[in-house]
């Protein structure tokens, strides 16, 4: 909201600057957005005189000038203008002034002669195209005076900005209002007009609810123009587009007094006025130039003719005053602001008046300013006023609050007597009885005051926040337990991507459908029904793959080489959400003088098992899954499971997939189930600590080439839980001499027990059963 | 010169001659081995006259004692200047590049989470986490704002098509506050508790994206007052910039609390001069926050006759821009390894 410091002074007698006014609107909740002064492109710049002009000795063109500009001796100014002459009023701008373009103005010399200042141009100021010449200034300004004085731009335009909650504060009389109560000035009450009750030349039937009080006014013999200079300038300051005088003043009153209102062409009206619920469909062509078809219970203020205007929010084109207009008919009524809500939102129109309603009006203020509005019309357009019709009744209840004073400081924090919170409350406007519990009479004006909450704020708003002291409160003696389910192996998880060499990115949670449509397995996945992007936000994703691979295309196509990609984050199917982390390896290393690095499948298998192992788990202990999994090559990943708990899916990318999103070579991914890790609690095992010497014996085995490792590995594990504490395949060969659809897999094992030294004989009954499980399970030769 | 004095300097004069350790070895078996000539004087001693032996021994002997010092210290030259040779030889060059290590780093905004979850939970704050997909009663109706309320049109809410089990309409959560509700469910009062994650605005701008993180804080108490709420973020601010904070409240409306308080700063780039960053007006808007509104204890089942306390949130991303020096918020979204690696930070790094 935009308005004048000569405005809000009309309604506030205060000594403060304009400066000091924003300063205390911020403390009392007005945000001020902007403080711009009119004429600030003025500044040093001041009325002159020429009084002699003599021609430049260098140059034909260029005069000097002996200029008065208000002080003891006349400046020589050099200046080149046609019209420069003996006598003559005009604009000098002088040291320290900077016009447009950042033309700074300082003494100088122009061709050997001293000129200290500069005489302008229309243009050369800013001000307008002209720039036939200097400008010509009216004589009867004073010499010396500020140029923005002098052509009344010397006001400055408040911008300010108003949360929900402060309709009392959407007018400059609600502004001067709150500065008063907080001791900016003394507010100037609006003068009180008589009430002369009219004739009902045009009658009105209250047939809506959401309409309890309607007034009309109705005003013969108008003539409607231009509104006046003065008028114009207050609503273009205000950031709106003068109309015509009688569309004016309602805009102007709307502003000043915070009460919406609309003027009808009473020749165009057909009959009388009925506000009445819609029917649905209706259409009306409104005054912001849309149709707006009207849905049942919108409220309708119609005539014979059907709606003229959708009450509260905009008036109809049909009955709308113009140049033409000789008869007005004046509507101030209230309205419900939640019927004014519901409708402006569904036809998406913004409007002041509908603004002002879904915020709350003073309902104390409808009659004072119909009554101003009606005044101020006659004043400008002339005519006479019959007198004012109400129809419905005025709301007169007011909400009175049982307030304890001792809450501004148990629940304020702020230490002042009840004597003061009941003289600040007053200032305000409340009305207070009773001292240790007050019974506090909510003005009309203030909206949503419904508890000590409430008027605990007003006295903050008023001392100040920053009169509260500051202070820590003491630490809680118990604290909450288990409210964080996740929220540990969240963190685990981005620390372990990053030591694991992964840079962490953060993608959006929303996808592409047809890439989630991939990953969703079993469940039904989330859409959302307004995406930002259709085509590429549209659903909630499943996997966080697809965002890492999106992520990967979009890092190569920036010329990055190697991408080493992580992320931590919900996906989400129709019946969950679960926490999930996963790390994408693509793209190639630089190369390296010591030879190249290459990743493998085992790269991505360690990684993924650091990763459980930091949440805790035990991916030793953990079985091997191989069966295809979506995205993945069906022959190069795998699962690690506890029975049908799945922590995570590891491998390389599927080249389908790789070739779906434009991705070359190989790349390797795992993703983890973080939910599922977290609720999961593997027991560790005993401490093993041994003094006695540990023994290894190395086998190597010739098996089938589907024999897989890690099974050959476990039956070594299983031969002796006691003695076997390690089994290490340290080799794995299918080269020259080994036959056709074998393999020879070298292993070593460590032997160790807790309480002696293991004898030979002992290490090789082992051996020999160790080597007898592998040849019976495997049908495996011994090499 | 007796043949003992000839010997003596022979034998020292092959001992200075040598210059490698195998020889040495050679040279010394030739004069002190079991036949070596200085051992062979000795052995001479059983056939020397009683009276002559003492004297000939002692100064056998002392030839003994200075061939073998001899060859010590010529042994350990040897030796040194042999280990010099191999020093020099294995010289290598260290300007070479090293071997490529993958430095991992943090995402700025989770190691900003990190940083403020440390300092809250120095101030009694517990984590607490709740789900994004939420329904419409927990995002806003619990936190008083009603079905009509224009602050339902500012927070630009994403729907889901899809209904709840129990056919309500579902949408992204547009703040952490629905964390509020489920955990004063839950948990019984007094409580301190603070939620971070990500929450959803249907909007994108230089200024705006559709996803940000929130981190927000609330504590319940029977005495809490406003003057606590501003002890607790003076600081949390001061702590989380590492620095001398000068605070301002003023007066705003959030549907959830009462009285509420937008949190500027003095802005930390010009010391409140006025600049680019604080659109010229010296202060910077970091937080929001309030005392607790009645309608929002009540519908998380605590009796609002009973406690009372305070609130606050703010934007991570926002956070993260100030102490970081990160100018514009769309970069957090775009996974860009360049301005990943740049701000990142290894996990190594952080500050708790």
């Amino acid at each position: 909201m935009k308005f004048s410091l000569s405005w809000l002074k009309e309604h506030l007698n205060t000594d403060l600057s304009a400066e000091q006014l924003a300063e205390k609107m911020v403390t009392l909740g007005i945000e001020v957005e902007g403080l711009e002064s009119e004429g600030e492109q003025f500044n040093h710049v001041v009325v002159g005189h020429i009084e002699t002009r003599v021609k430049h000795e260098d140059s034909d063109k260029l005069g000097v000038c002996k200029v008065h500009v208000g002080e003891k001796e006349p400046r020589q100014i050099v200046c080149g203008a046609p019209n420069a002459r003996d006598n003559l009023t005009v604009a000098v701008a002088l040291d320290g002034a900077v016009l447009p373009g950042d033309f700074v103005i300082k003494p100088t010399k122009i061709r050997g002669v001293k000129s200290n200042g500069m005489i302008c141009s229309v243009r050369e100021l800013g001000f307008g195209e002209e720039h036939d010449g200097i400008w010509e200034l009216e004589t009867d300004y004073e010499v010396g005076t500020p140029l923005a004085t002098a052509l009344g731009l010397d006001d400055v335009v408040f911008d300010v900005s108003l949360t929900p909650n402060r309709g009392d504060a959407l007018c400059v009389y609600g502004i001067a209002r709150d500065l008063a109560a907080a001791g900016a000035g003394t507010l100037i009450a609006p003068k009180q007009l008589p009430v002369k009750t009219g004739q009902k030349t045009v009658d009105v039937k209250l047939e809506h609810e959401g309409c309890t009080f309607f007034t009309g006014q109705m005003i013969e013999g108008v003539e409607n123009g231009e509104s006046p200079a003065w008028l114009k300038k207050r609503l273009e300051q205000a950031g709106l587009r003068p109309i015509n005088t009688l569309a004016d003043v309602t805009n102007y009153m709307l502003m000043t007094y915070g009460q919406p209102m609309h003027a009808y062409d009473a020749d165009k009206l057909k009959g009388n006025i009925t506000v009445a619920p819609a029917k649905g469909g209706e259409t009306l062509e409104g005054l912001d130039g849309n149709t707006h078809e009207l849905a049942a219970g919108d409220i309708a203020i119609m005539d014979d003719s059907g709606v003229i205007g959708l009450a509260g929010i905009v008036g109809g084109e049909s009955t709308s005053v113009d140049e033409n207009t000789k008869r007005v008919f004046l509507e101030v009524a209230q309205f419900n602001r939640s019927n004014i809500a519901v409708t402006g939102q569904r036809l998406q129109c913004n409007t002041d008046a509908r603004y002002r309603f879904e915020r709350g009006i003073d309902r104390a203020m409808t009659v004072p300013a119909a009554l101003l509005a009606s005044e101020l019309m006659v004043e400008l357009c002339g005519g006479t006023v019959s007198g004012i019709d109400t129809f419905g009744t005025e709301k007169a209840e007011q909400t009175v609050i049982e307030f304890n004073p001792e809450k501004v400081k148990t629940f304020g924090g702020l230490d002042i007597d009840a004597s003061e919170v009941k003289a600040l409350l007053e200032k305000l406007g409340y009305a207070v009885t009773g001292a240790n519990v007050m019974q506090v009479t909510v003005p009309t004006f203030a909206q949503g005051m419904e508890n000590e909450a409430d008027l605990v704020e007003e006295v903050l708003r008023i001392k100040g926040f920053d009169a509260v002291p500051t202070q820590l409160p003491p630490l809680p003696k118990v604290r909450v337990k288990g409210a964080d389910k996740g929220r540990n192996a969240d963190r685990v998880a981005r620390r372990t991507l990053a030591s694991l060499g992964y840079i962490e990115c953060i993608n959006y949670s929303f996808i592409n459908r047809q890439k989630a449509e991939m990953f969703k397995g079993d469940e039904s996945l989330l859409e959302l029904s307004n995406p930002l992007d259709a085509e590429e936000m549209s659903t909630m994703r499943p996997s966080l793959i697809p965002s890492l691979l999106d992520a990967a295309v979009k890092n190569i196509a920036r010329g990055e080489k190697e991408i080493r990609l992580g992320e931590v984050g919900k996906t989400y199917t129709e019946k969950s959400e679960v926490l999930k982390a996963a790390a994408l390896m693509a793209g190639k290393a630089p190369k390296h003088w010591q030879g190249d690095v290459q990743t493998s499948l085992y790269d991505i298998k360690a990684h993924a098992m650091a990763m459980l192992e930091s949440l805790g788990l035990d991916p030793e202990k953990m079985q091997i899954y191989t069966n295809e999994q979506t995205g993945f090559h069906p022959g190069r990943s795998g699962q690690l499971a506890l029975g049908k708990n799945v922590f995570t899916t590891f491998g390389e990318v599927h080249p389908a997939l790789m070739k779906q999103y434009g991705l070359k070579g190989n790349a390797f991914m795992f993703e983890v189930n973080l939910t599922l890790a977290d609720t999961m609690n593997m027991k560790k095992g005993n401490l093993f600590m041994s003094p006695y010497q540990a023994s290894e014996r190395d086998f190597a085995f010739l098996v089938s080439e589907d024999v897989n490792a890690g099974d050959i590995i476990n039956t070594l594990k299983g031969v002796d839980k006691d003695l076997v504490r390690s089994v290490n395949l340290f080799d794995v060969y299918n080269g020259e001499g080994v036959k056709e659809g074998f393999k020879s897999v070298a292993l070593s094992m460590t032997l160790q027990a807790e309480d002696r030294t293991l004898k030979e004989d002992e290490i090789n009954k082992v051996s020999e059963k160790a080597v007898a499980a592998v040849q019976k399970r495997f049908n495996a030769e011994v090499r | 010169m007796t043949s003992l004095d000839q010997l003596k300097q022979t034998s020292l004069d092959k001992v200075n001659a040598l210059n490698s350790l195998a020889e040495l070895e050679k040279v010394r078996v030739t004069l002190l081995g079991k036949n070596g000539e200085i051992t062979s004087e000795l052995k001479k001693l059983g056939s020397l006259p009683a009276e002559e032996r003492k004297d000939y021994g002692q100064a056998v002997n002392m030839v003994k004692v200075s061939v073998t010092e001899a060859l010590e210290t010529k042994k350990e030259a040897l030796e040194e200047a042999a280990l010099n040779a191999k020093l020099e030889a294995e010289k290598l060059d260290v300007t070479l590049p090293a071997a490529q290590l993958n430095v991992g780093k943090m995402h700025p905004v989770s190691y900003v989470i990190e940083e403020v979850e440390e300092i809250l939970s120095r101030l009694g704050f517990s984590a607490a986490t709740g789900p994004e997909v939420e329904t419409d009663f927990y995002n806003f109706t619990a936190l008083n704002i009603p079905e009509d309320h224009p602050a339902r049109q500012d927070h630009d809410t994403f729907y889901l098509k899809n209904l709840d089990s129990e056919g309500k309409r579902r949408l992204l959560r547009t703040q952490t506050s629905n964390v509020q509700i489920h955990t004063m469910q839950k948990f019984e009062a007094p409580m301190r508790v603070m939620s971070i994650g990500r929450v959803y605005r249907n909007d994108s701008d230089l200024t705006h994206t559709p996803q940000f993180h929130q981190v927000e804080g609330i504590a319940l108490d029977k005495n809490l007052t406003f003057g606590h709420l501003k002890g607790t973020l003076q600081t949390f601010l001061e702590e989380y910039f590492e620095r001398k904070i000068t605070m301002r409240l003023r007066p705003s409306y959030f549907p959830f609390t009462e009285p509420s308080a937008e949190v500027d700063i003095e802005c930390l780039f010009c010391k409140g001069e006025g600049c680019r960053v604080c659109s010229h007006t010296g202060w910077l808007e970091v937080l929001g926050s309030g005392m607790v509104h009645r309608n929002v204890l009540k519908s998380g089942g605590v009796n609002p006759d009973e406690w009372q306390g305070f609130a606050f949130g703010a934007g991570i991303e926002r956070l993260a821009m100030l102490k970081y020096g990160i100018n514009d918020l769309r970069l957090f979204y775009e996974s860009g390894i360049s301005f990943l690696s740049h701000f990142g930070k290894p996990s190594t790094n952080m500050k708790v």
